[in-house]
């Protein structure tokens, strides 16, 4: 169920993005937010059903961005790994770490995406454009909280659980002795 | 001796009651007839004007208080309905603009359309490249009315790009300013031949131009018809810089396109003609 749930999300919010979004004025930049979605899954979802879903949106991708097929899916698998083995170590499901999260997670794609594509096609003169990137990653911090709200609500109510009043919270301390 | 003192005073009151009317008696007698007032007179239409004035002025004041509660209601009806109208109007204007620019620009690429050799097709933009590294755009044709990889999409300001892969109904269209985009162009007035690589935002490089070739800053650059792909002659851009270095046999040369490629919506398939083509374009479009 939720590989289902979040692949047409994914595919409602691609759609936004290629068609809607995309008429916004260039000097405003144009919000990604398939990416954050992307980050969700790979940050929130289980083993297997991350690695499908971004498996899926990533196939998805290629057929409507640039001219490498199986760019993406390989990009999005190893940011999903990635994160899951992050994950292991690091608190990255904090509400404070969301952001950043995002973020970085946009950096590394992007360079993923960078590196591939120079490397497949030599020739071709890729430029790496900070001010775009950097636009990017401003409207992606605007946009990362509500997102991961909205996504988050989404995955509560496919476990069927009553999502928390307000998941923003920081979860409470387990500490006993703490009022 | 106390009567004595009340006739006296009662007689005193009298008296004075007396002149009193006898003043006014003769104020009123002595008025009779004239038309100006006199200082009493006058003073007392201060007084009383003064507080007619305030009265007055209370009185309009709640009055128009009043009467403008009432007009609001009347008028707040009235711009309700008038605002509806209003924005029934614009919508209806705006459409009307929509349809004259959407007939303008259709008109335009009909005149392009039998300027061109080939059959073409119509088709639209329904999507657009959401990365940052490559430049592509999805169109509403697709192998369903023949269009094929490779097929060249113009507007009426030159050329847009190729189709890169087609399903049944879309199409994927590479831009001509993507970086893995390389059309064979030559120079309008000299012929001399070059090849066109995309380069994002920043437009076109032309390359492979030898340095001892007169290209300047201005110079129309159009397709050049190598390959079987872009029809000759299609107009591509204008040179916008030229550099040479020192070192290297090959001039710098930033082409402007001739297509705000960040502003699609109508273009031309240029189609190959093969059997299916012909076979759709004639039940299609005769």
């Amino acid at each position: 169920m939720p590989v289902i749930t979040f692949f047409l999300l994914g595919i409602l919010l691609l759609t936004l993005q290629t068609s809607l979004l995309i008429s916004l004025p260039e000097w405003l930049g144009r919000p990604d937010p398939l990416f954050v979605l992307i980050v969700f899954v790979a940050a929130r979802l289980e083993l297997v059903h991350g690695a499908i879903v971004l498996l899926l949106l990533g196939l998805v991708m290629d057929i409507f961005s640039g001219v490498f097929l199986g760019l993406y899916p390989i990009v999005y698998l190893l940011l999903f790994f990635g994160l899951q083995s992050l994950s292991k170590r690091l608190i990255i499901q904090e509400v404070a770490h969301q952001i950043p999260l995002v973020l970085t997670c946009y950096l590394f794609v992007n360079s993923l995406l960078f590196i591939i594509a120079t490397l497949l096609a030599p020739e071709n003169d890729l430029v790496w454009n900070w001010k775009k990137i950097l636009l990017q990653m401003l409207l992606l911090a605007v946009i990362s909280l509500p997102l991961f709200s909205l996504f988050h609500f989404a995955e509560q109510l496919l476990a069927k659980k009553k999502p928390p009043q307000r998941f923003l919270r920081r979860p409470k301390s387990k500490n006993a002795f703490r009022n | 001796m106390r009567k004595k003192a009340q006739k006296t005073k009662q007689i005193r009151l009298y008296l004075f009651f007396g002149a009193f009317l006898t003043f006014i008696l003769i104020l009123i007698v002595s008025t009779v007839g004239r038309q100006e007032l006199n200082g009493p007179q006058k003073l007392g239409l201060d007084l009383i004007g003064n507080g007619q004035y305030i009265v007055t002025r209370l009185t309009s004041g709640v009055s128009n208080i009043w009467s403008d509660y009432i007009n609001l209601i009347n008028v707040r009806d009235e711009n309700k309905r008038l605002r509806a109208e209003l924005d029934k109007f614009k919508t209806t204007t705006i459409n009307y603009r929509e349809a004259l620019a959407t007939n303008v620009r259709l008109h335009k690429l009909l005149q392009v359309k039998d300027s061109l050799p080939a059959p073409t097709l119509t088709a639209q933009v329904v999507g657009r490249d959401p990365s940052l590294w490559f430049r592509t755009i999805i169109i509403d044709r697709g192998s369903s009315e023949g269009v094929e990889k490779g097929m060249p999409v113009v507007t009426v300001e030159g050329i847009v790009g190729q189709i890169i892969d087609a399903s049944p109904n879309y199409s994927k269209v590479l831009l001509a300013n993507d970086p893995n985009s390389a059309i064979d162009v030559i120079v309008q007035k000299n012929r001399t031949q070059g090849i066109l690589k995309g380069k994002g935002a920043k437009g076109y490089d032309l390359l492979y131009v030898l340095k001892n070739a007169d290209v300047t800053k201005g110079d129309t650059i159009v397709t050049a018809g190598l390959g079987d792909v872009f029809p000759k002659g299609l107009p591509v851009g204008t040179v916008s810089l030229v550099t040479k270095t020192r070192r290297g046999m090959f001039q710098n040369i930033e082409v402007q396109p001739a297509v705000d490629l960040s502003k699609l919506e109508f273009l031309l398939i240029i189609m190959h003609e093969n059997p299916l083509t012909e076979q759709n374009f004639d039940k299609k479009y005769h």
